[in-house]
């Protein structure tokens, strides 16, 4: 092979590389963006949760985050891709099931009101602003620069393995 | 030049009345009509505000207020037919249950449960009318120092067993059409005093306690002492309970419960009830297993009778149709000692196998079609078929 050979194919190799990393890197920007990602009112006082932790919290098994402050879920309404992973991914129940727990949860007293439902992610985190303790789950690009964002076993939204994807 | 002045005065006087009292209308520029554009984008900013103020709105009511009374209510309606003799087939108004929570402040709770029970005699007159009896089921106020401590006083279901403190009154919720025979009689179902519990530590087995002490059965045995105890001795009891984080789904307990029961007849018990429950709690499968021994030691002469009674109960929610159906199955054995004064179980079966299907018609109302199949001690062998619409609202 002449020189002019091999720079013509070193040069469609670099290309291809350019071409497919840009690829790659535009589709893990992309996929952190879908990510969920939990986001909690600054009195939160924890920044990592792990999957098991969190899990508590969602199902109300776990009501304060100390003695003076309570946790408060704000859970989008049904048909939200938001609720359908959370209902898939920690509570393990359809949707009938997810409305039994909490009917449950209120029938044996163990609580006096289910979560908070909201209807869209702007009035999620409106509501996040106001209630200290409240914590609810938004699309990652959807948070806005300075609200807290708690870590799910050590990752956020965008990192390999991370649980809300 | 004094002309001049009046008119200048004038001038202005009809300038500043112009100014401050004719309407604004007035003074609108009709040269120049609203365009489409103009008139579209005002209807916006209209909307926009409209919208921000919706929003407000809702996010101002969703903001917890205290007290914030929620109502909740269960229903049933079902019909039975069986070849037990003197018994007919019949419709009945199951309870009508209603339960108010109300949040008192971020770490007081109420929770209130009334339930309107339709009955043979609970009307007026000589033979006495049917009619319907109004019980305060539950009445908690609830204080929450965290979720290690929560302290309760008031009338609840005794904990010491698993359905009692999860489906006592809200048969939508449970499975099958009714709860198994261990409750009521056997197990006490309600309890008046003082209860704590919470979390035991943080372990991947999610331990958690209740300790409770109060008033005990009241000489009926199936009924609590609401208006006082029947003696000095309080009951008690302890339960510690475990989800373990391996397995979701699982919960398993045991429980001690201690009374001295007095009869009607005056004669006084020692009573002591261990019970313990494994359960599966998703619904494919879902498996509901509990064990209770009751003990009761005679105050005077001794003499010691010991009861016990166990379930387990199978059922599976089908995928297919919606995942409505959700066929069961449920085997109860009661081992009762014939000789016990305070209870007289003999009225008790010996054994019950049942089987059904349940049909979720909606989120919010199930109906439960059921068989079954009771032996009692006499040898005698009863089939019944029920069914039964359930629901919340």
């Amino acid at each position: 092979m002449s020189l002019s050979g091999l720079l013509k194919t070193m040069r469609r190799l670099l290309l291809v590389t350019g071409f497919l990393w840009v690829l790659f890197f535009q589709a893990g920007v992309a996929q952190a963006a879908e990510d969920i990602a939990l986001v909690a009112h600054p009195t939160v006082p924890v920044d990592n949760l792990s999957f098991v932790q969190a899990r508590k919290i969602l199902l109300g098994n776990h009501q304060y985050w100390s003695p003076d402050l309570r946790v408060t879920l704000l859970i989008r309404a049904p048909v939200a891709r938001e609720r359908d992973l959370l209902l898939k991914k920690f509570y393990e129940m359809s949707e009938p099931q997810f409305r039994q727990h909490w009917i449950s949860k209120i029938f044996r007293a163990e609580t006096t009101s289910g979560p908070k439902v909201v209807f869209s992610s702007d009035m999620a985190l409106e509501l996040l602003v106001l209630i200290p303790g409240s914590i609810t789950f938004v699309r990652a690009d959807q948070v806005p620069k300075g609200l807290k964002v708690i870590q799910i076993d050590g990752r956020l939204p965008g990192d390999p393995g991370y649980s809300l994807q | 030049m004094t002309e001049g002045i009046i008119k200048i005065f004038a001038l202005t006087g009809f300038f500043l009345f112009g100014v401050f009292f004719v309407p604004e209308a007035l003074w609108a520029d009709t040269s120049n009509p609203p365009t489409n554009e103009m008139l579209l984008e005002r209807i916006e900013q209209l909307e926009r505000r409209s919208e921000q103020q919706t929003r407000q709105q809702i996010i101002s009511e969703m903001r917890t207020k205290y007290p914030s009374l929620n109502i909740l209510g269960f229903g049933n309606i079902s019909f039975s037919t069986t070849d037990e003799a003197g018994k007919t087939s019949s419709f009945r108004m199951g309870q009508f249950v209603l339960h108010f929570s109300s949040a008192l402040s971020p770490r007081v709770s109420y929770f209130g449960e009334i339930s309107i029970t339709a009955r043979r005699d609970a009307g007026e007159g000589d033979p006495k009318a049917s009619g319907f009896d109004v019980e305060i089921e539950r009445n908690i106020i609830r204080f929450d120092q965290g979720d290690h401590l929560k302290i309760s006083a008031g009338r609840f279901h005794t904990p010491i067993n698993w359905w009692n403190s999860t489906f006592h009154h809200g048969v939508w919720l449970q499975t099958t059409i009714d709860r198994p025979s261990m409750l009521g009689t056997l197990v006490p179902i309600h309890f008046l005093g003082v209860v704590l519990e919470g979390a035991l530590g943080e372990s991947s087995l999610n331990l958690a306690y209740n300790v409770g002490m109060g008033n005990g059965r009241g000489k009926v045995l199936g009924r609590a002492g609401d208006a006082g105890d029947v003696n000095n001795n309080k009951a008690w009891f302890v339960n510690v309970l475990s989800k373990p984080d391996r397995f979701f789904g699982l919960d398993i307990g045991a429980s001690v419960y201690g009374d001295q029961i007095t009869t009607t007849s005056g004669a006084v018990f020692d009573e002591m009830i261990f019970s313990a429950h494994l359960i599966w709690s998703k619904e494919n499968p879902e498996v509901i297993s509990e064990y209770a021994n009751i003990r009761h030691e005679a105050k005077s002469g001794g003499a010691t009778f010991d009861h016990q009674s166990a379930y387990l109960q199978i059922a599976y929610r089908l995928p297919w149709l919606e995942a409505r159906f959700k066929p069961y199955a449920r085997y109860e054995h009661n081992k009762l000692d014939p000789a016990e004064p305070p209870l007289s179980p003999t009225s008790l079966f010996k054994r019950r196998a049942i089987a059904g299907l349940r049909f979720d018609v909606s989120s919010y109302a199930a109906l439960k079609i059921e068989y079954r199949k009771e032996k009692k001690d006499s040898g005698s062998d009863n089939n019944s078929g029920l069914a039964q619409v359930s629901f919340t609202f």
